[in-house]
């Protein structure tokens, strides 16, 4: 041991044996614990109530309030109103070939593909930083069997670019060939460069685009650039997040990923980003490296937390009893599980997460359903069809 | 008194959990946070969230969940940080928070004073490596980052320390590393 390490040990135990509890820390806990068996009592009875009615209307959800249904409930519910936590935030979404906004008020659709073309939209990235008053997407599009990257813009609801291909050296593998496949695309924290997985065989290749009111920037250092996956073969990654300041190292950021694998934890792909604003992966350290899951059961199929955060605050798990969405995997721990009818899309290339608030939304590609999920664990459905969300942030 | 009525009836045995434990978990919210009003939140947080698990006999070891959930909790406070300092600092003078047994031993600690300088993340890698002697993995996992990111907090954040408690023999390496 160092000294300054032994000085560090010395100071820390010293200033640990100076604290002493105060005696009211108990009744801070009992009311804690009263607090939350209140909530939990309410959210029962408003979830039979629900059910008995078998109708939740969305847009009230959606603006934190529900007034309970005119029925006759089995056991009286012990208020007539409560407040449920649930997003309130918009959601951008995309199902078919419309790109949607849901908002507590409405859902409105922004852009839909031209019929001719075939095309669908299967994932959606808002760009970080964006409003409804200026909104920057990009979305992923298949058609005869091709995946495409697309792009669009509003500028006060009005669309100044829409569903715009990328093209040139910013062009996607998968669009060139139906052998190849395209992940869904993550936004750097900033909204500076947009990146995802080119996967054509058994080889994964990161493609990081700058981003300069569309695809690259013409500086030779931030346009674009590739990194090659060393990953076993046979199984694709799915990108989930990106994520800045995870370390002290200046520049340093990571991309978070999943497998369907069976792995219990996650995949990283470090970035660092230069003084000249180019991208690249730390000299000597792996290109992907497998981070260790928590300690709950089964094994991931999706991830999300906060941008600027390193703790992962939701997780999807794969368990024996189905997939289970578990908020604050590293912490407490609360496990919430999910509807069946997310359940026939368990795996990570068809479930995703957007963070909302202290909730999060779980979706179905596949199913094309979404769920709220509320911090006391109260789920809520959104009533349109959604194949794919993001929110902003 | 009451609460303690409640803690032999209602809480049964989870008034003894509390026991062993809440000086634990207070003395690791103020190592993580250098806050004694935030520490008492942060350790009352805590058992409320580890009470909901103990209840269902899901907690094996206690000591170890209680540890993460502190961790998270005063983790999760970096968002906060702002409102949350401008909070303590409008109720500086009142009788809420941890008790100091000496007032001014922290004060003279030099070491303690540039550990609160530390970064949020650095400090709390810093704590949990050095005062509850956690492995680099369990540091990685418990606050659910990479084993690298943890090393390179360790490093940076004592390389810091070297540099304000000795700025002169820092000086005299040249400066050290950024």
């Amino acid at each position: 041991m160092t000294r300054i390490e032994q000085r560090v040990r010395d100071s820390l135990q010293a200033r640990a044996t100076d604290v002493e509890p105060t005696p009211d820390l108990w009744d801070a806990v009992d009311r804690r614990i009263t607090r939350r068996r209140r909530v939990r009592v309410t959210a029962w009875a408003l979830a039979g109530a629900a059910a008995l009615a078998a109708v939740l209307v969305v847009p009230g959800l959606l603006t934190g309030t529900i007034s309970l249904p005119d029925i006759e409930p089995i056991t009286p519910p012990p208020v007539e109103e409560v407040e449920v936590d649930v997003p309130a935030e918009p959601l951008i979404v995309v199902h078919d070939r419309d790109l949607s906004v849901v908002t507590a008020q409405e859902v409105r659709t922004l852009v839909t593909l031209p019929e001719e073309g075939e095309s669908t939209f299967v994932h959606v990235a808002v760009r970080p930083g964006s409003t409804l008053d200026d909104l920057t997407v990009v979305t992923t599009t298949t058609a005869e069997g091709f995946h495409d990257l697309r792009w669009t813009r509003l500028v006060d609801g009005e669309v100044v670019v829409a569903h715009t291909a990328f093209e040139g050296a910013y062009a996607p593998a998968a669009a060139a060939s139906t052998t190849a496949s395209l992940s869904v695309p993550v936004w750097a924290p900033d909204g500076s460069a947009v990146a995802w997985i080119d996967q054509v065989g058994g080889d994964a290749t990161l493609r990081v685009v700058g981003w300069d009111d569309g695809p690259g920037t013409g500086d030779p250092a931030t346009d674009n650039t590739a990194f090659t996956l060393e990953l076993p073969a046979g199984v694709p990654l799915h990108l989930q997040e990106w994520v800045g300041s995870v370390s002290t190292v200046e520049g340093m950021t990571e991309i978070r990923a999943v497998r369907d694998d069976l792995t219990t934890g996650w995949y990283t792909i470090p970035l660092l980003r230069q003084a000249d604003g180019a991208w690249s992966q730390p000299a000597g350290a792996p290109s992907v490296t497998a981070e260790p899951g928590p300690p709950v059961d089964g094994v991931t199929a999706a991830l999300a937390g906060v941008t600027d955060d390193v703790v992962v605050r939701f997780m999807v798990r794969l368990t024996d009893v189905g997939a289970v969405l578990v908020t604050d995997p590293y912490g407490t721990a609360v496990s919430t599980a999910l509807p069946d009818d997310l359940q026939p899309d368990a795996r990570a290339a068809a479930l995703w997460l957007a963070p909302a608030g202290d909730g999060v939304v779980v979706g179905g590609s596949e199913a094309g359903v979404a769920w709220a999920v509320a911090p006391d664990g109260t789920l809520t459905p959104l009533d349109v069809p959604i194949r794919w969300g993001s929110t902003l942030r | 008194m009451l609460a303690m009525v409640r803690a032999a009836t209602e809480e049964g045995s989870f008034a003894a959990v509390f026991n062993a434990h809440h000086r634990q978990a207070v003395r690791l919210a103020y190592l993580l946070t250098s806050d004694a009003f935030q520490a008492e939140d942060i350790a009352a947080e805590a058992f409320a969230k580890v009470y909901v698990r103990w209840k269902r006999g899901e907690v094996r070891d206690v000591g170890a969940y209680l540890r993460r959930a502190v961790a998270n909790e005063a983790n999760s406070k970096l968002r906060r940080r702002y409102l949350e300092r401008r909070e303590s600092s409008r109720r500086s003078g009142d009788d809420r928070g941890v008790r100091l047994v000496d007032e001014d031993a922290a004060d003279r600690d030099e070491v303690w004073a540039a550990l609160a300088r530390l970064p949020d993340r650095q400090r709390h890698a810093v704590v949990l490596r050095y005062y509850e002697d956690l492995s680099e993995a369990e540091t990685a996992q418990l606050l659910g980052c990479s084993v690298g990111t943890v090393k390179s907090q360790v490093s940076r954040g004592l390389a810091k320390l070297e540099r304000m408690l000795d700025p002169a023999a820092d000086a005299g390496r040249g400066g050290g590393s950024r």
